[in-house]
């Protein structure tokens, strides 16, 4: 076997394990574009920022007997003994 | 109002709103338990005041203003910060004064929709201002729009624009510190 018909197949056999091995430089997936127009001074893309503050603030389940808590505070309002 | 129409009133436009109100205050505040505290006492103080308040307009609006004065003029004097915390508060904002957007203008996180920003978040408003918190919650969470918060708030809507821009700007610096040190910043030019 020349050299020459040699080199390339020992470049491929070199090259592939690097790019299979290799970790992405960032994370797949959905992109979060916090760009500002610097024309209007706003994000670029407000409602994908919208999105991603309400998935990561979620709702949070207020305590069962809350209401119940209201309407007896305000009971006692109501007899004028608050 | 006559009893009758301030049970209506009340019953009909103010109560359903309760677990907004809960959820409003609990980013505030930070924890359930006062933010529960502080919401009967803003039903209380709605029932109280509702002769204040035009039936059939904004009851959302007219209680988050209730309930964000209730936290700022009452659970903040009696809950007294650390000075330490404060210190850090007011380094934080008066850093945000000395910045320019540019920085900002091209920046995209790749695959952050993905990942668990959550705790940065919340971590990042503590920092902004008690008033600057209330409206980004309000426009960004709840969608209200710039001139229900800044008659909600009883703000310039010039005020509340530039307001929002800054708090945001102010959360995206934050983020992007954590973004980059945890899952590395793509500029848009590299991705096309």
């Amino acid at each position: 076997m020349s050299l020459s018909s040699r080199n390339p197949q020992e470049k491929r056999t070199h090259q592939l394990p690097e790019v299979a091995d290799r970790e992405p430089a960032v994370p797949a997936g959905e992109c979060l574009d916090l760009s500002i127009d610097p024309q209007t001074e706003d994000l670029v893309d407000l409602k994908t920022y919208k999105v991603f503050m309400k998935r990561n603030l979620k709702w949070q389940a207020p305590p069962v007997d809350l209401l119940a808590n209201i309407n007896a505070r305000l009971e006692k309002v109501k007899a004028g003994e608050e | 109002m006559a009893l009758d129409t301030r049970e209506r009133t009340f019953k009909l436009e103010m109560q359903e709103h309760y677990q907004i109100v809960y959820n409003f205050l609990h980013r505030m505040c930070g924890n359930g338990a006062d933010a529960a505290d502080l919401t009967q006492e803003t039903f209380v103080r709605a029932y109280v005041k509702i002769d204040q308040y035009e039936p059939g307009t904004n009851a959302r609006a007219w209680l988050f203003r209730l309930a964000k004065n209730l936290f700022i003029n009452d659970y903040r004097k009696k809950t007294r910060r650390g000075e330490t915390e404060l210190d850090e508060r007011i380094a934080y904002n008066q850093r945000d004064e000395g910045h320019s957007m540019a920085g900002f203008a091209d920046l995209r996180i790749a695959g952050a929709m993905e990942q668990d920003f959550s705790d940065e978040i919340v971590k990042a408003m503590a920092l902004l201002k008690d008033d600057n918190r209330a409206i980004i919650i309000m426009a960004d969470l709840y969608d209200f729009s710039e001139k229900e918060i800044a008659k909600a708030m009883d703000l310039n809507l010039n005020t509340v624009k530039s307001t929002t821009r800054r708090a945001r700007l102010a959360l995206i610096r934050q983020l992007a510190v954590y973004a980059e040190d945890t899952y590395g910043i793509v500029n848009t030019r590299n991705l096309g």
